[in-house]
């Protein structure tokens, strides 16, 4: 009860603030000029049944400074309060804090920029594109993404990205990098902190259900990973990419991890359609394991029913499917309403079926987002 | 076996990366063809609502839009001039930046019922 209260006063305040009049001809983040601005995004919402742990309020501020024409500093902090549920009465709640990225852009040329620092993994699409709870079209991730997913998310190194025009429509773009690449250790949940630090390393290769990706700025091996996405476009709406990442996770760097992914995007005026393979391999000493995740999700605008109150309504549908040893399958269906064009209120329901559970696990979100 | 696989890497980055400017340096040898795809307003389109709802220009001031424009060209791999287009389009439809006197007057005739 307490959790549904602070969510409805959180969201109430968004609200209100999103409704309260026309935005002023100056706001008060349009200080600095064109050197520095401070953007990102919000987003409040439940989750029913709330089961172990939901995240119910998030705040990304987003930090851009400008020191000269071809430099950008970018940092996105992450705030979450993340409930939790311990039996049938006993409720927690948790900040949780992380740096999505810190990175140096030099924009080197028309074509190419470096990034230095910590970035999001280009490696397919959602994770660096997608995932901000103001775009991603429903309120979770892909079963294969998100921070328990197969990818870690963020990765400390140097990246070369960019674009080029290839004739009158057709467009390549790209993103290669190296990187400390993937670690094992506890992420997230009761571990968080300094004990991640301290699980670095510790879980051993043959214990492959271990795996999990540890949000550290260090490298825990001297073996470098490298990776990246090609993207082609051959015209608006329209594009085709694949990814490729390999690099030990290991202490020795005897163990590799390497992932093969492809993804794929079709936009009509009403519709769009997007999905994503990944496939990830991880050496043990007792063998080679593989995961393979898949999702595809379709959004139907639908301003296409004669009924103005639908007009800012989209229908959003997702599947996603997670094999290895056992198989994981996920199906979505949302709502999105815009109430602006940068604040959405979603509701959707998710049917989980994992292995060893018995029967789908069926909940009801609902969340409000909010692009600053 | 590790060098090796590292030189393979790196060959591979330097190659996609050749491939890519190679690319670039055609469409500038055909100046018209990529004039044509640079309106300011159909880059927009094509790469702002690729991932997320559409914003409108007067969402922001024009100084904001050109720090908004760099991020964008990076995360989105948006070439320098298609880059400019957009922030052109932007900045064009933008709300204009107001002095402080001005400011302070719009803000009076707001609150005044």
């Amino acid at each position: 009860m307490r959790r549904m209260t602070t969510v409805t006063c959180a969201a109430t305040c968004m609200l209100g603030s999103l409704l309260a009049g026309p935005l002023p001809a100056q706001g008060p983040l349009d200080w600095g000029g064109d050197r520095f601005l401070l953007t990102g995004y919000a987003f409040a919402g439940s989750r029913s049944p709330a089961g172990e742990e939901v995240e119910v309020f998030g705040l990304s501020p987003i930090l851009l400074v400008r020191p000269g024409d071809r430099v950008l500093v970018e940092i996105e902090p992450e705030l979450e309060l993340a409930a939790t549920r311990e039996g049938r009465t006993e409720r927690e709640l948790e900040l949780e804090r992380a740096i999505e990225y810190a990175h140096v852009d030099l924009l080197l040329h028309d074509n190419l920029t470096v990034l230095a620092g910590r970035w999001l993994t280009p490696v397919g699409v959602f994770v660096e594109k997608l995932h901000p709870a103001w775009i991603n079209k429903l309120p979770t991730a892909p079963i294969l993404y998100g921070h328990d997913g197969l990818l870690p998310v963020n990765q400390v190194g140097l990246q070369l990205r960019g674009g080029a025009l290839v004739g009158a429509e057709a467009k390549l773009n790209y993103a290669f990098f190296a990187s400390t690449g993937p670690q094992l250790g506890a992420h997230g949940g009761e571990e968080g902190g300094e004990g991640m630090e301290e699980g670095a390393g510790e879980a051993m290769p043959e214990e492959p259900e271990e795996v999990a990706f540890e949000e550290s700025w260090t490298d825990n091996n001297s073996s470098p990973a490298f990776g990246g996405r090609l993207g082609f476009s051959p015209r608006s709406r329209l594009e085709v990419g694949g990814s490729f990442f390999r690099g030990a996770y290991d202490d020795d760097g005897d163990f590799s991890l390497t992932y093969v992914g492809a993804d794929a995007e079709y936009r009509l005026e009403l519709v769009e359609l997007r999905g994503e393979y990944l496939r990830r391999t991880q050496e043990t000493g007792a063998g080679d394991m593989t995961l393979t995740g898949v999702y595809a999700q379709g959004a139907l605008k639908l301003s296409i029913v004669p009924l103005m109150f639908l007009n800012p309504t989209e229908l959003v549908l997702r599947y996603g499917r997670l094999s290895g040893e056992g198989t994981s399958s996920q199906a979505a269906v949302g709502l999105n309403y815009a109430l602006t064009s940068r604040s959405f209120l979603r509701l959707a329901l998710t049917s989980d079926d994992v292995p060893d559970a018995e029967g789908r696990t069926n909940r009801l979100y609902l969340s409000l987002a909010h692009g600053l | 076996m590790q060098r090796s696989r590292l030189t393979l890497s790196i060959a591979a980055i330097a190659l996609g990366v050749a491939s890519v400017l190679g690319a670039a340096a055609k469409d500038r040898d055909n100046p018209r063809q990529a004039r044509a795809s640079l309106d300011g307003a159909a880059v927009f389109q094509r790469y702002c609502g690729q991932c997320h709802a559409e914003r409108y220009p007067t969402e922001r001031i024009q100084s904001k839009w050109t720090i908004i424009a760099t991020h964008m060209r990076v995360r989105g791999q948006l070439t320098g001039q298609e880059a400019v287009a957009v922030l052109r389009y932007l900045q064009d439809n933008a709300r204009q930046e107001e002095s402080a006197p001005q400011a302070a007057a719009s803000a009076g005739e707001e609150a005044r019922p």
